[in-house]
């Protein structure tokens, strides 16, 4: 079976033992592997918003551009969105640049790295703008190798791939 | 729980800045359209459901409650009042909203009736087909309990259909089907859970450490998502412990927070 219904209409008592799953204690030792680490990270770093101080340079022409475009979406939303503004995608690419420069793990880094990657992607497929120092032929060794890990997600595989064909076009 | 990891890897990026419900209230204050709609959808989304299980709850009829529900959100909460002056210092946006909503059915008896106020053809944006049925289960809980009730379940469907696309979506189906199977299926169909050594069979998986192993991993994330989902309506991580204790306290005894 699947869970296809609403918790709405459970009892109280059955709600409280969902919540109870959430506060329960859990073990000191992580039994998570690597790879869940790194998919789960990545997974929390997509659902939040970018950071709205962290990514406004000393940039005032900027300024405005940037509170406009952030309007609290996540970063996984505006990096498959073919709408974002290039300029927010410049500023998805450097917050990912700087959380990898301050990663205190490896999953950490290799997380960032491909949120660095998917700035450079979205850009490449949906603006046609290079926005990186690196050629193709390095981008798409780099695309290549993240498409296939199975922590990243199908949706964000599918814009390396694309990325991966445009670099190979030219 | 992990609170040291939920700073760190697990539970949400360091040196991130998550959006929380007080931060998109502080932009919309600045007249913004964007952020203002943010506001408006996030609003819609995760309160219209609590505070129409409220009313009925109350006791008014359905297309009562219905035409209450849209107006306290078209004149009240979308209408700005609410927002202006909302203040994060004076406590949780849930009690908060839910006094606003006392205040405006008080107001509305003076007025006399809700329809009076409605502007004709009420508002679109809700979708008055997907007003829900209040749960039979529990008819003799108090107001306060059908909102409180109403908006827990909203988070819990939040977390558990993010956890599900999150497994599936990178490949771990497994992991999603043990944790259904030997956690949510005895709570939600009322059951004995399943063995592990049924599920070990049932999904081809070597032996029943790593089965139980996938469980742990998944109710650990569980926890973190719940927190995650939860800490957009509070200020404080602190405050994330609260919400969740006072929940289960709320929900085991049927009493009113």
């Amino acid at each position: 079976m699947d869970r296809e219904s609403s918790t709405f209409g459970l009892g109280s008592d059955r709600l409280a033992q969902l919540f109870g799953i959430g506060g329960d204690e859990p073990p000191a030792q992580s039994s998570a592997s690597e790879s869940d680490k790194k998919a789960e990270l990545l997974h929390d770093i997509l659902a939040e918003a970018v950071p709205l101080f962290d990514s406004i340079q000393d940039k005032p022409d900027d300024f405005k551009q940037t509170i406009d475009a952030l309007s609290g979406e996540s970063v996984g939303k505006l990096l498959l969105d073919p709408e974002t503004n290039i300029a927010l995608i410049r500023k998805i690419k450097d917050y990912a640049r700087r959380l990898s420069g301050r990663a205190e793990s490896q999953a950490r880094r290799y997380v960032s790295n491909t949120i660095y990657y998917g700035a450079i992607a979205n850009a490449l497929v949906f603006h046609e703008v290079l926005i990186t120092k690196f050629s193709k032929a390095e981008l798409a060794e780099s695309f290549q190798k993240l498409t296939n890990q199975q922590w990243i997600p199908e949706y964000l595989g599918c814009l390396f791939e694309e990325g991966l064909r445009r670099c190979q076009k030219t | 729980m992990h609170k040291g990891q939920q700073n760190t890897e697990m539970g949400g990026a360091r040196g991130s800045f998550p959006t929380t419900l007080w931060s998109e209230i502080g932009r919309s204050k600045t007249g913004d359209q964007a952020n203002r709609m943010t506001l408006e959808n996030n609003l819609l989304q995760r309160y219209w459901k609590p505070v129409y299980c409220y009313l009925r709850r109350k006791g008014y009829k359905n297309e009562v409650a219905k035409d209450l529900t849209q107006g306290f959100f078209h004149e009240i909460v979308l209408g700005y009042e609410l927002i202006q002056k909302a203040d994060q210092t004076k406590g949780r946006f849930r009690t908060y909203l839910l006094t606003a909503l006392d205040r405006y059915i008080i107001s509305i008896h003076r007025k006399e009736t809700a329809k009076k106020r409605l502007p004709s053809g009420g508002i679109a944006r809700l979708d008055t087909d997907s007003f829900p049925n209040i749960p039979a289960v529990e008819p003799k809980r108090s107001p306060e309990h059908a909102f409180h009730y109403t908006w827990a379940a909203n988070i819990l469907d939040r977390v558990l259909d993010e956890l599900k696309d999150e497994y599936c979506s990178t490949g771990r189906p497994t992991h999603w089907a043990v944790f259904h199977d030997r956690i949510l299926m005895p709570i939600f169909d009322n059951t004995a859970e399943t063995s592990l050594s049924d599920i070990c069979q049932e999904y081809g998986i070597e032996t029943q450490k790593k089965a139980a192993n996938m469980v742990i991993t998944v109710k650990r994330r569980f926890a973190s998502v719940l927190r995650r989902v939860l800490r957009q309506s509070v200020q404080s991580d602190d405050e994330v412990e609260e919400e969740i204790r006072e929940f289960i306290q709320i929900l085991s005894n049927g009493g009113a927070a």
